[in-house]
């Protein structure tokens, strides 16, 4: 009985540990990870929804720089059907123009948004933020209001591996972007661990 | 437990700024009690189940508004308003009677009004009585969409989706929609609010749906009609926010020969 209890302890202990904490103080610019953003002046990507219980949803998803500096986010159907159109202020504000009512729940609204501002690196607060590194990748940290986003280099800082928004302890969404042109990337693949919620976005050329 | 911490973390976090109806959408928010029971299920996007149907209903609005427009056959002229339907609806039932199949292409702009920004898609069109149709997005993404009686079927990209009519409430009264209209009755069916218009060459249906459900998604459909043929040209499918999306039909072929295997959905 007293070896399970220890036993359960150290699975606790073991559990509760950050998957972050070996990471080692590390030295660089950490502005310089904005040369990775992308692009979002005008760009189409189809998109596909991969949610649990193996349901799918698919459309086009347009992202827009406006002259006021804002980005707009409209995610329609194949058919023209709008799922929502979201604001992203320069000032770090976020407003939804429309949803439709079936998402219309403060949830899946937080989540969209938060997944966004990562790939979209807003949120950096520089005089919040540390680097890390370990043994292969250098670690730009933007501590947000839970957790922190996360954006993993190789060790030169010259290539932009993932990033990551998580807890204290784990990853709770990862993200990656492939295929960079002219600033626009032409994948982009934003990824839940906590749950099956998968966003892949495939640019289209118009 | 550690699911049920990143759950609550979407519950404390600020308010949302909204467009149109303030803070009101709390009501919507799920209690964070509620959710900390739903262990192995997320909180966004796990109603899935929902998600599905939702698709499914606005593509078949979306299939019941072009098997009416494929009927929508008037007569009269200059987009002034017709006073006397009584006509106009027996011309769009016989006319309807004769329309076997339709064959066209079509392209679909989608207008995005605060954005000043057009989506253009193309692709090809067949319809064939009762209750065919086939969709096939070519540019600039290939997306398949067929409705064959009971069930429809989508293809988009190397994923496929089978979804039975019958099975669903909503589908079966959507289903009803796409029947009255493909026999002409639509404009008596009572979920539009219907006005016919006329210029030199087309007629204008303007429809404004009356039940809830689609009022939601529209706030009037507008159909143009070829006088010529009665063949539809346009069907402009307006948002209460401004946007719009319009589809144009070319090169179209009416009851032309369409193989059953178009519409076959394996």
């Amino acid at each position: 009985m007293r070896f399970l209890l220890l036993s359960s302890c150290l699975l606790i202990l073991a559990s509760c540990s950050s998957v972050y904490k070996n990471l080692k103080p590390a030295e660089g610019d950490l502005r310089s990870i904005k040369k990775f953003a992308p692009d979002f002046t005008n760009v189409l990507y189809k998109t596909e929804v991969d949610v649990i219980g193996g349901h799918h949803l698919s459309g086009l998803l347009l992202i827009k720089t406006l002259p006021d500096k804002s980005v707009r986010m409209v995610f329609s159907n194949e058919m023209g059907f709008k799922f929502f159109d979201f604001e992203f202020k320069p000032d770090g504000g976020f407003k939804v123009y429309y949803i439709i009512k079936q998402m219309d729940k403060r949830p899946v609204i937080v989540t969209l948004q938060k997944d966004f501002e990562l790939v979209m690196m807003r949120k950096q607060n520089p005089s919040t933020g540390y680097m890390r590194k370990d043994d292969n990748y250098l670690y730009y940290v933007f501590p947000q209001e839970k957790g922190a986003n996360y954006y993993i280099t190789n060790k030169a800082g010259t290539e932009l591996i993932r990033m990551e928004r998580s807890s204290d302890r784990k990853p709770v969404v990862q993200a990656i972007m492939g295929g960079i042109h002219d600033g626009i990337s032409d994948t982009i693949g934003i990824s839940h661990k906590n749950f099956k919620f998968n966003i892949g976005l495939k640019r289209l050329k118009r | 437990m550690r699911k049920v911490i990143f759950v609550e973390e979407y519950i404390k976090s600020s308010p949302l700024e909204r467009g149109r109806k303030g803070n009101v959408h709390w009501q919507g928010c799920v209690s964070s009690s509620g959710l900390s029971k739903q262990k192995h299920t997320p909180p966004p996007l796990s109603r899935g189940e929902s998600r599905k149907p939702v698709l499914f209903k606005m593509m078949i609005f979306f299939v019941a508004f072009l098997c009416f427009t494929i009927t929508a056959h008037a007569q009269h002229a200059g987009y002034t308003q017709l006073t006397d339907l009584t006509k106009f609806k027996q011309q769009f039932a016989e006319v309807a009677e004769k329309t076997n199949s339709i064959k066209s292409d079509f392209t679909q702009e989608k207008s995005l009004s605060m954005l000043s920004e057009k989506i253009t898609s193309k692709g090809k069109f067949w319809y064939r009585k009762t209750n065919m149709l086939r969709m096939e997005y070519t540019q600039p993404f290939s997306y398949l969409m067929i409705l064959n009686k009971d069930n429809v079927y989508i293809k988009d990209g190397q994923k496929e989706n089978k979804v039975s009519t019958r099975s669903n409430k909503v589908f079966k009264q959507i289903n009803k929609i796409v029947v009255d209209c493909i026999q002409g009755t639509a404009l008596n069916s009572g979920d539009f609010k219907s006005a016919v218009y006329e210029n030199k060459g087309t007629y204008l249906v303007s429809l404004s749906p009356v039940n809830k459900q689609l009022s939601e998604f529209f706030k009037t459909i507008e159909i143009t009609v070829d006088k010529k043929d009665y063949s539809v040209n346009t069907i402009e499918m307006l948002e209460g926010s401004g946007d719009s999306t319009t589809l144009r039909f070319t090169n179209k072929e009416i009851n032309a020969n369409i193989p059953d295997a178009l519409f076959a959905i394996k």
